[in-house]
């Protein structure tokens, strides 16, 4: 049996054709991912200073000539901060993300193809971790498993779980009704082949929109946690983390928070636009009047 | 056409059967309001028995929730019956054994429902083709393309790249590429235009003729039904009301239900033809959750008496080939009430 | 609606159950370890060890345990804390007001803003106006609380004196200083989370305008204020309350980050403090509370939903 990956190319230029990231806003916060992908790839090789060299120049001092983003506390360079931190932002969000899409989608499609008790009892657990607070279920699952990049981002993973797998199993359902799903049984072909050829291929739609939501979900959480010190291990750089570290210098010397802060708030925006033109493309009921926004043609 | 139809009554050499059904029963659970309430189901196809041989082709027609598509689904094996056994194919598979092997396979009527509209037609027709080697695979996929009269370049497409003539020829090369000795096919014309529908049910006489598969054709449009069958089973609330062979339906019909669904065929007039009167049935069938004592039918008879009310008819042959399951055959023709003598089967 | 009313409550129930066992045990694997070697400290002998095991029932199967623990809370008793040696029922009811008022005061202002700037963008959709708000509050929605809490902390020392003071006063002591305090935090929490509701709002209106009873209610000559604020706005409602219940989640994410910037004795703070206090009675005890004040929450918006939309009931 073809592998997903021999399918990608007719199936990937399909999407490409399809694809719903239009217009100058969207064109604009795709630039700039790439721009934060290009800094956490490069991140290491291009910074002015190692970013965890204490005394890279005097603590505290505003942006300069050689610190264009000042320095702070430690007098560690903000620049080469700030610069590396890009690598577990996006890190984090990439794991989280794909961790929730596989356990989600395999969830969903297995519940909403099989039916019956196993969807009855897969749809509890979904309902049960729905339940919880998303915060409170990442930052107990941390709890237990002790904090840091890799566990972060799995507790963000699990709290999103349940819409990948809300999302998954209400398409598949929707898939299921129509006729060729009898007509591949018919040929004597298996659940397995039939949720990965013809059920995957046809939510792909909602799922890739989906994921989009949520990169800019967990990047916000990611953040959130390492702020109350449940990221990356100091003396690492991250977003998070370098703004709770500076918070008491707020008052004296507002760069040390602001330069991280805009940093952070400039992907987490980029996400968000390419999520919210995305969801309008998803939502139908939205997407009348929001043409000069996404500047997507109708299909 | 009617050089097949000959067939039917040469006794000698008959081809072996390819789908025996016998009483089944497929009933539908409903989902009780309160623990108190009764446990009470739907008789979707309550009773069904038929035959048939390879090459020949079993109508069955009837309203909308008669059980002909639950029927199907049964015949294919997507459901399993409540009671009764269905065997299928020339070694007596039960059809839930055989689902999936290759020798049922079915055409569905609503063809952009039936693609996957993220695989090429190839892609598509190559599902039915199990455990073959790549290039057999290949080699029989061009022969179906081909066989259903569509040109080679069609095969790199996506279903909606297809008209919807191309897309039901389409799903016809699928179910015929792995030679199943039994297709069903439900309602499989019934979404595409007239000149169109003439076209796909020419085709399908023709593969018939030159494969020998024998087809379940399934519809609530008399006329395609006679135009394809060579018997046809006549559907009332999940039983069989009335199977006789596709020549009866011009004259010989016998239950008041069948002349009734027969008189209301739209038909070219100035043709020659003795007058029809329409009969025009009354009310709603009754459902299928709460069915009548009697007769099923006794509700909307028009020529309904007492004891039908009371005593349900069997399922009685009144003539060779030809069962009716009604207290009075015949007693509606399709020239009016009561012209024909009471009890007489007018022969075809 | 009393099926729909008992089934709602039965089903919160049940899920509120399942829950507790589950945070129970994650909260016994917040110590690794045996927890009492760790309150006995590195010193103590197996004897203190085993006698403190005994004191905390830690020597019982852990099912047995669990099963103490909720009956024990069924009465009320959410145990006392080993480490700090209070009742955690006692710490909570500190705690929870603190929350529950930030988490109340955000969501309103959440709706206050939310909703009526979603009804203009939906009436005004595709138009300057519609494109001039949605784009700033995506901008909005970009600063976390975390962010955005800074720097209201900042603007508030700096230039706010005297509207802000930072030492936490009951409501129930002094009303006016009471909510002094908790103003900005309730901004910090409740302004991120307003892009949310217009972004529902604005959708769920637009749609109601595009169906037949709109253009019907125009045929009737009604007023035109009158249909595009009343008429389609209680039509549009059942999915911004359904939002509504979501945003409890946000809310208690938002509890963690702003109580903490703002140095709040809150509900979230007590979590955090718990954890790194190894205290796994205490933290099981406030995570429930925290979990069953989100399904009450959610089970609220469940009981108001009829109220606005009666198709529910028939489901």
């Amino acid at each position: 049996m073809p592998t997903i990956a021999e399918r990608l190319p007719s199936h990937g230029v399909r999407l490409i054709r399809r694809w719903p990231v239009r217009g100058i806003v969207a064109n604009i916060a795709v630039s700039l991912i790439l721009l934060y992908i290009v800094l956490a790839v490069l991140g290491p090789y291009i910074t002015p200073f190692a970013p965890n060299q204490v005394g890279a120049g005097p603590r505290l001092s505003p942006p300069s000539g050689d610190h264009w983003f000042g320095t702070d506390a430690l007098g560690r360079d903000q620049l080469s901060r700030v610069v590396t931190a890009a690598r577990p932002a996006l890190l984090s969000a990439v794991y989280a993300v794909t961790f929730a899409f596989a356990i989600g989608t395999v969830i969903g499609i297995s519940a909403g193809f099989l039916g019956g008790l196993w969807d009855g009892g897969l749809s509890r657990v979904v309902d049960l971790l729905f339940a919880i607070p998303e915060y409170l279920l990442a930052i107990l699952v941390i709890a237990v498993m002790g904090s840091g990049l890799v566990n972060a981002s799995l507790a963000i993973g699990i709290a999103c779980i349940p819409r990948f797998a809300r999302i998954a199993r209400g398409s598949t359902l929707a898939i299921m009704e129509r006729d060729f799903i009898d007509a591949a049984r018919l040929c004597g072909r298996g659940g397995v082949w039939i949720m990965r050829r013809h059920i995957l291929p046809n939510i792909a739609s909602p799922l890739v929109i989906m994921t989009a939501i949520n990169m800019s979900t967990a990047e916000g959480a990611y953040a959130a946690l390492s702020f109350l010190g449940f990221g990356i291990r100091p003396p690492e750089a991250d977003y998070g983390s370098m703004i709770s570290s500076s918070q008491q210098y707020l008052l004296t010397d507002p760069w040390v928070v602001a330069f991280p802060s805009i940093a952070f708030v400039t992907l987490v925006l980029a996400f968000n636009l390419i999520g919210d033109v995305m969801r309008d493309h998803l939502d139908p009921r939205s997407r009348r009047g929001v043409s000069r926004f996404s500047a997507s043609p109708t299909e | 056409m009617t050089d097949d139809r000959t067939l039917v009554t040469t006794p000698a050499d008959e081809p072996d059967v390819v789908l025996d059904v016998r009483d089944a029963v497929r009933h539908y659970a409903l989902r009780r309001r309160s623990l108190r309430d009764p446990r009470r189901s739907v008789h979707a196809v309550d009773g069904v028995s038929v035959q048939l041989r390879s090459g020949r082709t079993l109508g069955i027609v009837g309203e909308s929730g008669c059980g002909k598509s639950t029927l199907g689904r049964l015949i294919t094996g997507l459901e399993t019956p409540t009671a009764g056994t269905i065997r299928v194919g020339t070694n007596g598979t039960p059809a839930a054994a055989a689902f999936g092997s290759g020798t049922v396979q079915a055409v569905f009527q609503d063809p952009a429902s039936a693609l996957d509209p993220r695989m090429t037609v190839r892609e598509s027709i190559g599902e039915a083709l199990g455990k073959v080697g790549r290039d057999e695979r290949e080699r029989r996929t061009d022969e179906a393309i081909a066989a259903v009269g569509l040109t080679p370049d069609l095969g790199s497409r996506y279903p909606h790249e297809l008209s919807g003539g191309q897309q039901q020829r389409v799903c016809i090369a699928r179910a015929i590429v792995d030679e199943p000795e039994l297709i069903l096919l439900d309602e499989a014309v019934s979404s595409l235009d007239a000149s169109l529908q003439a076209q796909i049910l020419d085709l399908l006489q023709r593969l018939q003729r030159n494969t020998g598969t024998a087809y379940v054709f399934i519809s609530h449009d008399l006329r395609a039904v006679r135009q394809v069958s060579h018997s046809v089973a006549v559907m009332y609330l999940g039983q069989v009301v009335e199977q006789a062979p596709a020549e009866a339906f011009d004259r010989g019909l016998l239950h008041p239900y069948a002349v009734a669904l027969r008189s209301t065929e739209p038909r070219i007039l100035d043709d020659g033809a003795e007058p029809i009167e329409r009969i025009v049935l009354r009310g709603e069938p009754p459902s299928a959750v709460a069915l009548p004592p009697g007769c099923r039918f006794a509700p909307r008879c028009p020529i309904v008496e007492d004891h039908c009310r009371r005593i349900a008819p069997d399922l009685v042959e009144a003539a060779s080939g030809h069962l009716v399951r009604c207290h009075k055959p015949g007693d509606l023709t399709l020239s009016g009430i009561g012209r024909a003598g009471a009890g007489t089967p007018a022969e075809a | 609606m009393l099926l729909y009313l008992s089934k709602k409550l039965a089903g919160a129930f049940g899920v509120l159950l399942v829950l507790s066992a589950l945070i129970f045990f994650a909260g016994r694997g917040l110590v690794p370890g045996n927890p009492a070697a760790v309150i006995a400290g590195s010193k103590a002998s197996p004897e203190t060890i085993a006698a403190i095991e005994h004191q905390l029932g830690l020597d019982q199967p852990i099912y047995r345990q669990y099963l103490d623990w909720l009956t024990a809370a069924f009465r009320g008793d959410l145990g006392t804390s080993p480490i700090s040696s209070q009742a955690n029922i006692d710490v909570i009811a500190q705690q929870a007001p603190v929350s529950l008022e930030l988490s109340l005061m955000g969501l309103l202002i959440a709706v206050v803003i939310g909703i009526p700037v979603g009804v203009i963008a939906a009436n005004r959709s595709g138009s300057g106006t519609d494109l001039g708000i949605r784009v700033p509050l995506l901008i909005v929605f970009a600063f976390p609380a975390f962010v955005s809490g800074s720097a209201a902390l900042y603007l508030a020392t700096h230039y706010l004196t005297n509207l802000y003071s930072a030492s936490y006063i009951p409501f129930s002591d002094n009303a006016i200083a009471n909510l002094q305090t908790m103003l900005l935090p309730a901004l910090a929490v409740g302004i991120p989370t307003a892009p949310l509701v217009t972004q529902m709002t604005r959708s769920s209106m637009i749609e109601v305008l595009s169906q037949p009873f709109i253009a019907t209610a125009h045929t009737n000559g009604i007023a035109e204020w009158r249909i595009k604020y009343v008429y389609a706005l209680r039509a549009a409602l059942p999915p911004v309350l359904t939002l509504i219940g979501f945003i409890f989640g946000l809310l208690v994410g938002g509890l963690f980050i702003v109580e903490e910037i703002f140095s709040l004795p809150g509900l979230g703070r007590g979590v955090l403090d718990s954890i790194s206090n190894r205290d796994f009675s205490q933290v099981t005890a406030q995570a429930i509370v925290m979990a069953a004040a989100f399904i009450l929450g959610n089970l609220l918006v469940d009981l108001a939903l009829p109220f606005v939309d009666r198709r529910i009931l028939r489901k």
